[in-house]
């Protein structure tokens, strides 16, 4: 029998996600009970589930070795998935923002037009330090206020020496804790936070949503859904799921009276 | 060969879901035009701009579009901006002013599929262009009334405002932009007052997800405002859900006034009296005693006025009892005093069968002639849900009566019978058989409220029955009639 692979994640969104798959009635025995199974078990024939990362899940959907998951819009975004990968259902859970901070004590960086603009027509010392897990995200925010090519530093397929360059934005991987590179280390960051409390807490501002209101998606893999022995199952997956996502009613534009 | 599905978030209707929506479309028509309105039809598509002009290049994101010829085109998402394309053309008679214009028409969006939301739906207004006092307002309201009540939709309670109050309030040199974000938190305002008051009642978990996820917006708000104070959002957790109802309205007041603050958009004082007067609402005679103390003195009576008249007006009608909601802060962009909308409360908020307004200055921006316009549109497809689950609505059967030609021999009478009784308007069906009535079969007897039998034994005569009942009467369209109609 087909078997339709269904990715759920791990950490931070684990408890939100296992609350909301209560309410959906769909939550697999085994998963966020403190039993630590990697493989728990949903009583849906055809049907395997697999606990991952909420960063791997969209690109492993868009390779092919997952059919569907669930993970971040913002996950989903840094993927660069869209063309393989379908955002089927808003869930509603896991609101971030993904947001450009500097430090808040720069008075005269206001925007992101500032900040650039503080550093890329300066005789600075070094160039912008920008911070980040989010290695895309950033990339294309630099490019829609620059025509800068940046340089990367990350330990990954050598893209620390391949993509080193004299550019004056620099974009460093980072590993966690990224609220904590500025200002000795870093200018600004680009990272995901709840209420941006944590980026008070440490001296910083927020500049830009880069990303705002990421919440947790439903990902499909678009060939599957046109698979005709797994669609059924999907579309089981996705019915159930519905039921316990919000509506968004605010989110929904106003055409002409109503 | 592969089996065809309907594209995503779309639907097939089937006769017993067509039939009521072509009785309810059949129900607006009548009463609209017992009011005068006469229909239109436009296309189905238009170009892209005429609905990215006003509502901004994001609206594409939420429409169907798609390139032909060169053109970018969008099936419409709704049909104010194409009755104002058309008011602008000049094609219709200027000398008959006011144009009073109804449609029932699909209407396209690009959306998530999933609950209960499709990508083609169906809008049903009325336009009146042309007429600029409180009576056009009123008569307009009194329509969409008098239709929900038509159709049995009894829970719903008529809501009037008038957004011109709050323009009047705002600071004079504020923008267009920065009123319409004033204006649009003091809509979510309104709206986390009533789901939280919603909330109380019921506790409903699905509300309260949502609203969590608003309370959080509010506390990313707090912290980048810098908020401190007694609202502090996250020195408040582990509510119940009755204090979650309590404190995330005063939370989000003390979020936007903070917010008002910073960004140097509404004083102090001016937003007490924005919040004041927003919260005012109840039956004509209280909130306008309550609002004049408010007002008093401001630029914001004159819209107060109107919106008595209109409510004056509304009553003659003596239809619905509006409540007069001052909240009510729709649209801004659009309309410009006048706004109204009928809602139903239930366990997961406010449900809004009906919203519409005065908008005086749509047409001159389309580049037609500046004209005073007011209308309002139902949400059909919500309606056609509502009276399919009041259960007061059943399909009728295909046919009035099934004329059952015992033999072949007298079919030819039966079928000339059939288009006799056709050419009355009445729905008829011929089968020919060997049966009697009681040996009709049951598929036969699903199809049809009566059955008449025509056979050589009884001469000419037509013996129709219905159940235990059963009546002999000459086989001639009159007769035949006369007992349909008995």
């Amino acid at each position: 029998m087909t078997q339709v692979r269904f990715a759920i994640p791990k950490g931070s969104l684990e408890k939100t996600a296992a609350n909301f798959l209560d309410r959906a009635n769909m939550r697999p025995k085994g998963y966020a009970d403190g039993s630590r199974s990697y493989r728990p078990e949903l009583d849906i024939p055809g049907l395997t589930v697999k606990v991952l990362r909420p960063q791997e899940i969209p690109y492993m959907i868009a390779a092919g070795f997952y059919d569907m998951g669930i993970s971040g819009i913002d996950w989903y975004q840094e993927s660069e998935c869209q063309s393989n990968v379908e955002d089927v259902l808003d869930l509603g859970f896991g609101r971030v923002d993904i947001v450009l901070a500097v430090p808040s004590k720069w008075e005269d960086v206001q925007s992101t037009e500032d900040l650039f603009r503080k550093f890329i027509d300066s005789t600075g010392t070094h160039p912008l330090r920008i911070w980040t897990e989010y290695l895309n995200l950033t990339e294309s925010l630099i490019r829609r206020h620059t025509d800068l090519e940046p340089s990367l530093y990350s330990p990954y397929s050598r893209l620390h020496v391949e993509r080193r360059s004299s550019s004056p934005v620099a974009i460093f991987h980072s590993f966690g804790a990224t609220e904590s590179k500025p200002p000795e280390d870093g200018d600004a960051i680009v990272d995901n936070t709840e209420t941006g409390r944590t980026l008070v807490a440490n001296g910083l501002k927020i500049i830009e949503k880069v990303l705002p209101n990421s919440t947790a998606r439903l990902l499909v893999n678009r060939r599957s859904l046109r698979n005709h022995d797994k669609q059924s199952i999907i579309r089981q997956v996705i019915d159930g799921l519905a039921t316990a996502a919000p509506s968004r009613r605010e989110a929904e534009p106003v055409f002409g009276h109503i | 060969m592969a089996r065809f599905q309907p594209p995503r978030a779309t639907r097939d209707l089937l006769p017993a879901d067509a039939a009521l929506r072509k009785h309810l479309e059949r129900q607006f028509a009548q009463v609209a035009e017992g009011y005068g309105f006469q229909p239109i039809q436009t296309p189905a598509f238009e170009n892209v701009e005429l609905f990215s002009a006003r509502s901004g290049p994001e609206i594409k994101s939420s429409m169907l579009t798609f390139h032909c010829d060169h053109e970018e085109l969008a099936l419409r998402p709704e049909m104010t901006a194409p009755v104002c394309r058309l008011v602008s053309s000049g094609a219709l008679d200027a000398a008959s002013l006011p144009h009073k214009l109804y449609y029932v028409a699909p209407c396209f969006r690009y959306c998530r599929p999933g609950s209960g939301r499709y990508r083609e739906f169906t809008q049903a207004g009325i336009e009146c262009v042309g007429e600029p006092g409180p009576q056009a307002d009123a008569e307009v309201i009194a329509a969409a009334c008098r239709f929900l009540d038509s159709v049995g939709i009894s829970d719903g309670a008529l809501r009037i405002g008038n957004i011109g109050i709050f323009g009047q309030l705002l600071r004079e040199d504020l923008d267009a932009e920065d009123r319409a974000i004033v204006i649009g938190h003091l809509d979510r305002l309104m709206g986390i007052r009533e789901r939280c008051r919603a909330l109380a009642l019921s506790g409903d978990r699905l509300l309260l997800d949502e609203l969590k996820i608003d309370r959080m917006d509010l506390a990313s708000i707090q912290v980048q405002s810098d908020y401190s104070g007694a609202e502090e959002i996250e020195k408040r957790q582990n509510l119940s859900v009755e204090e979650f109802a309590e404190v995330m309205p005063r939370e989000a007041d003390a979020t936007y006034r903070r917010l008002w603050d910073v960004q140097d958009l509404v004083p102090e004082a001016a937003a007490d009296l924005l919040i004041n007067v927003s919260c005012l609402q109840g039956p004509l005679a209280e909130v306008d005693q309550k609002a004049r103390a408010l007002l008093d003195e401001t630029a914001a009576t004159g819209a107060l006025d109107e919106l008595l008249s209109v409510c004056r007006q509304v009553e003659m009608y003596g239809q619905h009892e509006p409540e007069v909601v001052l909240g009510i802060a729709r649209g801004f962009t659009f309309y410009t005093s006048t706004v109204f909308e009928v809602a139903s409360s239930n366990a997961h908020g406010i449900r809004k069968y009906c919203g519409g307004g005065r908008y005086d200055r749509l047409i001159g921006e389309f580049g037609g002639p500046s004209l005073p316009a007011t209308g309002c549109a139902v949400r059909f497809d919500s309606l056609v849900d509502e009276v399919k689950a009041a259960g007061t609505w059943s399909m009728p059967r295909p046919y009035q009566l099934l004329l059952l030609a015992a033999s072949k021999s007298v079919l030819e009478q039966t079928v000339a019978l059939a288009e006799a009784l056709r050419h009355r308007g009445h729905r008829i069906g011929v089968a020919v058989g060997p049966q009697t009535q009681t040996t009709a079969t049951d598929c036969e007897t699903r199809r049809t409220e009566r059955i008449g039998l025509i056979s050589e034994e009884a001469g000419a005569d037509v013996v129709i029955g219905d159940g235990a009942l059963s009546t002999t009467v000459a086989a001639n369209a009159d007769a035949v009639a006369a007992a349909l109609a008995g």
